[in-house]
């Protein structure tokens, strides 16, 4: 993946904003415009709103495949297996591109 | 001096160090400028002309800001400069700001040749997590279902999901570290996120790298692991003089 697709520059906009040389005589100017930074720099709070989230993952959850580790697979729909697909490590010309990426 | 920008600006955006024989990138580059070098003995700054008009560190900017970096340092090593620094164009004004930081400039270009980034993030599979959770908490499990109890449940699910991110975390770093020349942990430990980290390793050493995150991860099926890149080494640019 390119990165001056979408997705690409989305992927690393928090690298390219927080890091790099800063030379302390040199002026960095503000930031604006870039909306896509309040999406990704959202600070995620345990609230109660994040508690009764993960109460209600929980109760949605069907538990009756059994417990332990080894039933966890069925819960994730097979989705390991299908992941990242040999094509995305395909380098194109040292571009950046998704080595891998597991499916969501 | 070469490759002087236009003296008619008032302002130039600053892409990054690198040494002076570099091959310019050929795209345009902020405000659809052309890049170009301000060198200064063994170290250069690519830089491009900025128009007065419009607002600077907008989404195109980074765009062309990121590709220029990008293109610079599939040519050679660089240190990109934090988005968006940008300087007066004069060339004394550059060279004052420039030639007191030479040597460190110099350091930190030696430091980085040969070496890339890789943006690794890990997340848990929500349902996969809680799943895992519950099935080793046997007693948060029988809570599901119901209202009263709703707020202990998901306040004791985040615990356990936030203390197994760390754990997880510490692991996959180390699955990769003898491959890694350098690392950097952004973020760590949350429910949903659970590892943001830069890794600095050597160019081309990409895919062994994530071959073994790969074979970590299929042990623990809630992990999803992206690895991005290479990049250029944008986290590892300004670490030792902060030092």
């Amino acid at each position: 993946m390119s990165i001056m697709s979408q997705t690409g520059l989305y992927d690393v906009i928090d690298v390219i904003l927080d890091k790099g040389l800063v030379i302390d005589a040199f002026v960095r100017v503000s930031v604006v415009g870039i909306e896509v930074l309040t999406i990704d720099a959202r600070v995620v709070v345990a609230s109660v709103d994040t508690y009764l989230h993960f109460a209600e993952a929980a109760n949605r959850l069907d538990l009756r495949a059994g417990t332990g580790s080894q039933p966890l697979g069925g819960l994730l729909g097979g989705g390991t297996t299908a992941l990242g697909s040999p094509s995305n490590a395909t380098g194109i010309g040292g571009a950046v591109h998704k080595i891998r990426e597991r499916a969501e | 001096m070469k490759g002087t920008a236009s003296p008619q600006t008032e302002a130039l955006h600053c892409y990054a160090a690198c040494r002076p024989d570099i091959t310019l990138p050929e795209g345009p580059g902020v405000a659809g400028a052309s890049v170009s070098l301000l060198a200064d003995g063994p170290v250069a700054i690519l830089v491009s002309p900025l128009p007065a008009e419009g607002e600077p560190g907008d989404p195109e900017s980074l765009a062309a800001h990121a590709r220029v970096v990008q293109q610079a340092f599939e040519a050679g090593v660089v240190a990109p400069f934090r988005f968006p620094t940008i300087v007066a164009s004069d060339d004394e004004t550059v060279h004052e700001l420039v030639r007191p930081h030479r040597d460190w400039l110099l350091e930190t270009l030696d430091r980085l040749e040969g070496l890339e980034e890789l943006r690794l993030r890990v997340r848990y599979d929500e349902d996969a997590a809680v799943a895992e959770v519950l099935a080793a908490n046997p007693r948060l499990a029988k809570l599901r279902g119901r209202t009263d109890t709703a707020l202990r449940l998901g306040e004791a699910i985040v615990a356990e999901l936030r203390h197994q991110a760390v754990q997880d975390s510490q692991a996959i770093l180390a699955a990769v570290r003898p491959l890694i020349e350098d690392a950097m942990v952004d973020a760590v430990g949350g429910e949903r996120d659970v590892l943001t980290a830069s890794l600095l390793i050597h160019r081309g050493r990409a895919q062994e790298v994530d071959d073994a995150a790969e074979r970590w991860a299929a042990e623990r099926p809630p992990v999803q692991i992206q690895l991005l890149g290479p990049l250029p080494p944008y986290s590892f640019a300004d670490m030792e003089k902060d030092s």
